[in-house]
């Protein structure tokens, strides 16, 4: 997959998307598919991070749509691979938030 | 599949396994060394209370000794057999690496699975060339025939149902997992029987021989030599580290034919 075919925009309504979005690593990891399509010993080899570690913040940027598995292939040694892409290049958030 | 593409795909089978051990060899020897740690130190801390309590009654304490002795194997086993989940994350899951807490999260998911496996397992393969080597001790009149025999009992029991394993992890399910295991072998008679093989004469046929020898070659009252019965103790402790978490990756890898199949 392209750059072209993800969404330019992607507007969230869920404000527990923030903190990912300004969290160290896991923005580092938002930009790296915002680029690419990735497996997630692509991304630990690319950040120099622990795969169990790429694996907790992909469920994190998942969880809130940040991010998505685009497609499982097998490789080479008949391993399966997920490969995982920004659900956009650019987000949005929305909220409307009145406190108390 | 002709027979030259069957060895060479089980060839293949065996060096990548072997390559996928290397690339996720801390969670493997994580997890066993855990398991013989934690086996060890229950065993240690068992025998110091008895030791305190100073029992007197022999028979009960060959009784508790043995139950503990006994228990702690079987969970030790148990715990073992979960690195066939650790093969499963490596080569099925999509995410390509195993970690070390990945052994608990199969373990207490499927203990009671990998438990009931062990029991068949042992049945259909009661290694019967060590019984043979326990119940006559030194006596050199032992039948090399017999011997043979048992060896070729425990590889066909051992190809029979180590393929159930990979099913367990995938479906949860023993009873899916047995079906699946006849069914790959049905399919793939051949594919499996020539990778068992290669990796019995690997990892099993230098053990017998060595056995085989020092039971044969042993006179009784004879000195063990250190300096060759240590260095020999510390291959073999650490062929079997790298035996099962390969036999764990190979048969998750023939496993996964089935997806061809369907």
């Amino acid at each position: 997959m392209s750059v072209e075919e993800i969404k330019d925009l992607k507007e969230l309504t869920d404000f527990r998307a923030i903190p990912l979005l300004f969290h160290d690593k896991k923005e580092k990891l938002l930009k790296l598919l915002i680029d690419n399509k990735m497996n997630i010993i692509g991304i630990a080899k690319e950040l120099k991070m622990n795969p169990g570690t790429v694996r907790r913040h992909l469920d994190d940027l998942i969880s809130m749509d940040l991010v998505e598995l685009i497609e499982t292939v097998k490789n080479e040694y008949g391993q399966k691979e997920k490969y995982y892409r920004a659900s956009a290049k650019r987000f949005k958030v929305l909220i409307d938030f009145v406190w108390p | 599949m002709n027979s030259k593409n069957t060895v060479s795909e089980s060839v293949k089978d065996i060096k990548i396994s072997w390559i996928l051990f290397k690339n996720n060899i801390r969670a493997f020897f994580a997890t066993e060394i855990f398991a013989a740690a934690s086996a060890f130190m229950i065993m240690a801390i068992f025998f110091t209370i008895l030791f305190l309590l100073d029992i007197k009654n022999d028979n009960l304490l060959i009784i508790a000794a043995s139950t503990v002795f006994i228990s702690v194997i079987i969970i030790f086993n148990v715990f073992l057999t979960s690195q066939f989940g650790l093969a499963y994350d490596i080569l099925s899951s999509g995410n390509m690496y195993a970690e070390f807490k990945g052994a608990f999260v199969y373990f207490r998911k499927s203990w009671w699975r990998y438990l009931l496996y062990i029991l068949m397992f042992n049945l259909v393969q009661p290694s019967t060339y060590i019984p043979v080597y326990s119940q006559h001790g030194n006596n050199i009149d032992i039948s090399v025939t017999y011997y043979f025999i048992g060896f070729i009992i425990d590889f066909l029991g051992y190809i029979l149902l180590i393929n159930i394993l990979p099913g367990i992890s995938n479906h949860n399910s023993l009873k899916l997992a047995i079906h699946e295991n006849f069914k790959l072998l049905s399919k793939y008679p051949k594919r499996i029987f020539i990778t068992w093989s290669i990796f019995y004469i690997i990892f099993e046929i230098p053990y017998i021989i060595f056995r085989t020898t020092e039971f044969f070659g042993n006179k009784p009252d004879e000195n063990i030599n250190l300096a060759f019965f240590i260095p020999m103790m510390l291959i073999a402790i650490l062929v079997e580290m790298i035996k099962f978490p390969l036999s764990a990756l190979i048969s998750t890898r023939l496993y996964n034919l089935l997806e061809e199949v369907e």
